[in-house]
C-alpha cells in the first residue's frame, strides 16, 4: 500500500514535469502565431494557468516522499535522536493539518465550479471543474502521502526502528542538494563530446 | 550564532525605541484590533514553529489556522479553495517552472565550456587572470539562467580543471567560483525577482531593468577584489608562452556565440517588449533544447531529469507559496501587517535606520534560511513596511535579491558552497570555500550599502525607459 503510494507520488510529479514542458510548447506556439502569422490562440494564459496549477499540486508527494519540502534544521540536526524523531512526526502532523484543509478547500472550489457550470472567459469555454478538480487531487494525493508517511513513521517508532525514521524523513541537506547536482554534472561531462574536434 | 546575536541586539534596539517613543507605540496599541498579547503568541509560535524543523509550508499554515480560529471571528475556512486557486494560474508564476527548466537543461548540456573558454581569451592576460574569468562567465551565464545553484555548478565543472595545477590558491579560486554563482539571480533573468513581483503586484520587466546597474556594480565590485588579491599575492596573468594573438580572440567569439543568441532571446526579447518575462522564460527553454540538441548532447534521460528536478523545486516552492498566501490572508484580515508598519514608522528612527534593521534582519536569517523561502515568508509582513517608510518597491525588490544572494553564499549554509566544495580535484577542508568566499560576501554587502546612497544606480534606468 505504502509502495503503490510513492509509485504513485512519483508518477504524478513527472506528470507534473509534463505539464512544464507542455507550458513551453503553448506558450512558443502562441509566440510563433501572433509573430509570424497574425493571430492569438488568446486561450493561452488560461490553458498555461490550469497546467501552472496542476503541476505545481501534483508535484507536492512526490516532492514530500523525496525529502524536498522545506525545513529549518540547524537546530534539529544537532539534537539527540530521542528528541529529532517527535519533531518529524510533528512536522508531520503539521502537514497533514494544513493539507486537510488545503485538500477541503480545492475541492469545495471544484464543486461549486462543477454545481454552477462555471466556465472562463476564454473562447475555449473550459469548465473550471476540470482543472480545480484534477488541481484539487494534487491536495488529496499530499494528504495521503503525508498520512501514510506518518503511520510508517509510527510503526517504526513502535519497533525501534528510530534510525530508520530519521533517515526516510530528515529534510534534504545542502549537502543532499549539493550531491545531486554534481551527478547532473558529471553526466553532463560522461557524453561524448560531439562534433567538436 | 552571529545571526543569533545579531537578532537579539535588534531587538534590543527596537525595545530601546519603543520605550523612547513610548507615546507613539502607545498610539499604535490603541488603534489595533488585535491584542499584543496574542500577537507575541503568534510570533513565538512562528519561532517555535521554524526552530522546531516543522516544513516551512506547513507551519504557515498551522501559524493561519491557530491565528485565524484564536484571533478572527470571519470563516476564513470557506476562502482557503480560492485563496490558493488564483496566485497558482498566476501567468507570472508560470515563468518560475520555465527558468527552473532552462536552468536544468543548460546544467545537463555542458554548453558552458566553449563559454568559459571564449571568455578565458579575453581576460586571461590581466592579473588575477582565470579568476576574472571565473566572475565573467558567471556573469554571462547567469545572464541566461534564473539560479546561483545552477550557475555556480555549471561554472565551476569547466573552470575547476583549468585551475589544476595552477599557481592561483584554491582559496581564492573556489571564492571567486562561489561569488560568481551569487550573481545568478542578480542578473536577470532571476527566480527571486518574480516571486517577488508576484507578492507585491510589481513589475517583472522593470525589476529586471533595475537590476541591471547594480549587477553590473556588483562585477565591478568583484574585479576590484581580484585586482587586489593579485596584486598582493603577485598572481600574474597567463605567460608570455601562451601569447593570445588577434586571431585567436576572432576565434574565440565563435565560442561565444551560442551564450550569446540565448542572452538575445531571453533578455532581448523581455527588454525590446516583444515578449513578457513568462513568454522570454519560454523561448530560452526552447532555445536551450535546441542548441543541447545542436551540441549533440540532448537525449531523453537528461530532459527527463530536468523535469523531474523542475517539478520538484517548483512544488517545494509551491508548499510555501500557499503558506504565506494563507496566513497573509488571515494577517492582512487582522490588520497585523498595517500595524507592524504603523509601529515601525512611528518609531523615533530616521527611515534609513529602520531599512539597515531589516537588512540586517534578513543577513542574520540568510545565515540559516533558504533565500526563496525567506522572502516568500517575510515579504508580505514587511513590504507595507517598507513602503510607508516611503521606499520604492522596485529599488527594494533589488535589495532583497542581493540580500537572498548573500544568503546563498553565506557561510555555513550555502548550497552554492556545498556544490563547490563537492567538486574540487584536490581535497581540502570546506573552511577553504568560506574563508574564500568572505571578501566577496563583504563588498556585496558593501554594494548593498551603495545603492541605499545612491538608490539612482538602480532607479535611474526604469525611469528612462518608461
Amino acid at each position: 500500500m505504502f509502495d503503490l503510494l510513492e509509485r504513485i507520488s512519483h508518477g504524478a510529479m513527472r506528470v507534473a514535469g509534463f505539464c512544464y514542458l507542455l507550458i513551453t510548447a503553448l506558450i512558443c506556439f502562441d509566440i510563433a502565431a501572433r509573430q509570424l502569422l497574425g493571430f492569438s490562440t488568446e486561450a493561452t494564459i488560461e490553458l498555461t494557468g490550469y497546467l501552472m496549477a496542476i503541476g505545481m499540486s501534483w508535484g507536492l508527494a512526490g516532492t514530500l516522499f523525496e525529502r524536498g519540502h522545506v525545513r529549518i534544521d540547524v537546530l534539529v540536526q544537532k539534537m539527540p535522536l530521542g528528541y529529532r524523531v517527535w519533531l518529524h512526526l510533528l512536522s508531520l502532523l503539521a502537514l497533514v493539518c494544513s493539507t486537510v484543509f488545503y485538500a477541503w478547500g480545492a475541492i469545495s472550489v471544484a464543486h461549486d465550479s462543477f454545481v454552477f457550470n462555471a466556465t472562463d472567459l476564454t473562447t475555449l469555454r473550459t469548465p473550471l471543474a476540470l482543472p480545480q478538480g484534477l488541481w484539487a487531487a494534487g491536495f488529496v494525493l499530499l494528504l495521503l502521502a503525508g498520512i501514510a508517511l506518518g503511520l510508517r513513521a509510527v510503526r517504526q517508532l513502535c519497533t525501534g526502528q528510530q534510525d530508520a525514521m530519521d533517515r526516510a524523513l530528515m529534510a534534504r541537506t545542502y549537502e543532499d542538494e549539493a550531491a545531486e547536482t554534481l551527478e547532473a554534472v558529471a553526466d553532463a561531462q560522461s557524453q561524448p563530446e560531439g562534433h567538436r574536434p | 550564532m552571529i545571526a543569533i546575536v545579531f537578532i537579539v541586539v535588534m531587538a534590543i534596539v527596537i525595545g530601546l525605541a519603543t520605550l523612547i517613543g513610548g507615546a507613539d507605540g502607545a498610539a499604535a496599541v490603541a488603534s489595533a484590533q488585535v491584542p499584543w498579547w496574542a500577537l507575541i503568541a503568534v510570533l513565538g509560535a512562528f519561532v517555535a514553529f521554524f526552530a522546531g524543523g516543522i516544513y516551512v509550508g506547513a507551519a504557515l499554515s498551522s501559524l493561519a489556522l491557530l491565528a485565524g480560529f484564536g484571533l478572527s471571528d470571519r470563516p476564513f475556512y470557506n476562502f482557503i479553495g480560492e485563496m490558493i486557486w488564483s496566485p497558482s494560474t498566476n501567468f507570472v508564476l508560470v515563468s518560475v517552472p520555465l527558468f527552473l527548466l532552462m536552468g536544468e537543461i543548460m546544467l545537463r548540456a555542458g554548453l558552458s565550456e566553449r563559454l568559459y573558454r571564449g571568455l578565458n581569451v579575453w581576460m586571461g592576460r590581466m592579473p588575477g587572470g582565470l579568476l576574472h574569468t571565473n566572475i565573467l562567465a558567471c556573469g554571462v551565464f547567469s545572464a541566461v539562467a534564473g539560479s546561483s545553484v545552477a550557475t555556480a555548478a555549471t561554472m565551476g565543472s569547466v573552470a575547476l580543471p583549468y585551475f589544476e595545477k595552477s599557481h592561483y590558491p584554491p582559496k581564492l579560486v573556489l571564492g571567486s567560483l562561489a561569488a560568481g554563482g551569487a550573481l545568478g539571480n542578480l542578473i536577470p533573468p532571476g527566480i527571486t525577482f518574480i516571486i517577488y513581483g508576484l507578492i507585491t503586484e510589481t513589475s517583472v520587466g522593470a525589476l529586471y531593468i533595475a537590476a541591471i546597474g547594480p549587477s553590473i556594480l556588483v562585477v565591478l565590485l568583484f574585479i576590484l577584489v581580484i585586482l587586489y588579491y593579485s596584486y598582493k599575492m603577485n598572481l600574474h596573468g597567463q605567460t608570455v608562452s601562451s601569447k593570445v594573438t588577434w586571431r585567436d580572440r576572432v576565434g574565440s567569439l565563435a565560442d561565444l556565440l551560442p551564450t550569446t543568441l540565448l542572452i538575445g532571446l531571453v533578455l532581448g526579447t523581455i527588454y525590446a517588449g516583444i515578449a513578457t518575462p513568462t513568454e522570454s522564460a519560454a523561448l530560452g527553454v526552447a532555445g536551450s533544447i535546441v542548441l543541447a540538441l545542436v551540441d549533440r548532447k540532448l537525449n531523453w534521460h537528461m530532459v527527463s531529469e530536468s523535469m523531474h528536478s523542475t517539478a520538484r523545486t517548483t512544488s517545494m516552492i509551491a508548499l510555501i507559496l500557499f503558506g504565506a498566501y494563507f496566513l497573509n490572508y488571515i494577517l492582512s484580515s487582522l490588520g497585523v501587517p498595517q500595524m507592524l508598519a504603523k509601529f515601525l514608522t512611528g518609531l523615533p528612527l530616521p527611515g534609513w535606520a529602520i531599512m539597515l534593521v531589516i537588512i540586517g534582519f534578513y543577513l542574520a536569517l540568510g545565515t540559516f534560511m533558504e533565500g526563496l523561502s525567506m522572502v516568500i515568508t517575510t515579504i508580505p509582513l514587511l513590504f507595507p513596511v517598507v513602503k510607508a517608510l516611503g521606499y520604492d518597491p522596485i529599488w527594494f525588490g533589488v535589495i532583497i535579491t542581493m540580500l537572498v544572494e548573500i544568503a546563498m553564499i553565506s557561510p555555513p549554509d550555502g548550497t552554492v558552497l556545498y556544490v563547490l566544495q563537492g567538486m574540487r580535484r584536490q581535497p581540502g577542508p570546506i573552511t577553504d570555500v568560506f574563508t574564500g568566499v568572505m571578501p566577496f560576501m563583504f563588498v556585496y554587502m558593501l554594494a548593498i550599502f551603495i545603492l541605499m546612497v545612491f538608490p539612482s544606480i538602480a532607479l535611474w534606468l526604469p525611469s528612462v525607459l518608461s
